[in-house]
């Protein structure tokens, strides 16, 4: 049988999507484990990925680095935004 | 119950499906199984039969734990309990809109590294100062945000002056990783999204699009804003959490950029 270069291409391809179809949705065994096998284990941060490795932690007396170009404008100087919004302040936003 | 999930750190939905015979109140609650204080979500519903819960992960774990129990009842064994039951989990791909994110701004693509490695970790970091990679952002992790010896509400602030971030860490220690991304995307805003650095309401916005955007979860998006307002119940505060609610409700149609 001749099978042309494109037949092989487009079957190539077709595998490819049934595969990653496939893959894409994975049932978990369930496995159940009892509370006293769950506590705090030694954790460490060296078995982490780089994406998710902590970021770094200044030492003491390590001097932060200087203030970084921002959208500034009179209106944002020494304001300082707080998450709740509580108590407006100067110089801080939450 | 408890389930074991491998997850290899990689990105993904989890889809819990739970049984239940008669409306019950179901908590569920994704944490990390070796690293302390490190919580996916944690959250309830009233299940009626059966009903799946899902939970977005853009950042996972080596392996996760996976609690379902009646918060009638606390935390029983499969089959203990008898009014809840297990019926499958499964991991699907996650679903993400990178599109809304402007990536090309590097100050964003910096940040959003930044704040990811902070929340994963918040859990079990020392207090101190905390640098990104090129030095560009720094968050104070403080054990308590204090003006004046008076401990403060808020779970972070930043300062307009600086950039620098202040974060409570009485208060991130009990936040799950999606509300600690929100607040810190909020944060991030204000200085460097933002036309106004004071408009809350434009701080919140930029910062959600980002954060629904990496595929987090909604649902921990209302929680951590609803739990902040509730500390501070004022107009705007209630006035900010409609105009949350009706963005997030109307993410999957939204197409344009915030903050160019």
């Amino acid at each position: 049988m001749n099978v042309s270069k494109e037949h092989l291409i487009y079957t190539g391809v077709g595998v490819l999507v049934l595969l990653i179809l496939i893959n894409s949705t994975k049932e978990v065994e369930l496995k159940e484990i009892s509370e006293d096998k769950v506590g705090v284990k030694n954790f460490d941060y060296t078995n982490l990925p780089t994406e998710l490795k902590p970021p770094y932690r200044l030492a003491e007396g390590e001097q932060l680095p200087r203030p970084i170009r921002r959208n500034l404008n009179l209106q944002g100087l020494s304001i300082k935004p707080r998450f709740d919004n509580n108590d407006f302040q100067r110089t801080y936003k939450i | 119950m408890i389930f074991s999930v491998p997850t290899r750190y990689e990105e993904l939905t989890l889809l819990v499906k739970v049984r239940t015979y008669e409306p019950q109140k179901i908590r569920i609650k994704v944490i990390d199984a070796q690293q302390p204080n490190t919580t996916f979500t944690d959250r309830y519903k009233t299940v009626n039969g059966e009903s799946i819960f899902f939970v977005r992960m853009p950042v996972s774990a080596k392996e996760v734990l996976v609690y379902v129990y009646n918060e009638a009842y606390g935390n029983l064994e499969q089959g203990i309990d008898k009014s809840v039951e297990v019926v499958s989990i499964t991991k699907e791909p996650l679903e993400k809109k990178l599109d809304v994110i402007d990536f090309s701004n590097p100050l964003v693509r910096s940040f959003v590294n930044f704040a990811t490695r902070f929340s994963y970790n918040a859990g079990s970091l020392p207090s101190g100062n905390y640098v990104s990679d090129d030095k560009q952002f720094v968050i104070k992790y403080l054990t308590i945000i204090e003006d004046n010896g008076v401990e403060q509400t808020t779970p972070a602030r930043i300062d307009i002056d600086s950039g620098i971030i202040e974060v409570s860490k009485r208060q991130f220690i009990e936040y799950t990783i999606p509300n600690r991304m929100a607040i810190l995307l909020h944060e991030f805003s204000h200085i460097y999204l933002n036309d106004n650095v004071d408009d809350e309401v434009e701080a919140d916005l930029n910062g959600l699009l980002i954060y629904l955007g990496l595929g987090y979860p909604r649902i921990e998006a209302f929680e951590v804003f609803a739990k902040t307002f509730m500390n501070n119940p004022t107009d705007e505060n209630g006035m900010r959490f409609d105009r949350i609610k009706n963005f997030i409700d109307n993410f999957e149609t939204y197409n344009t950029y915030l903050y160019d």
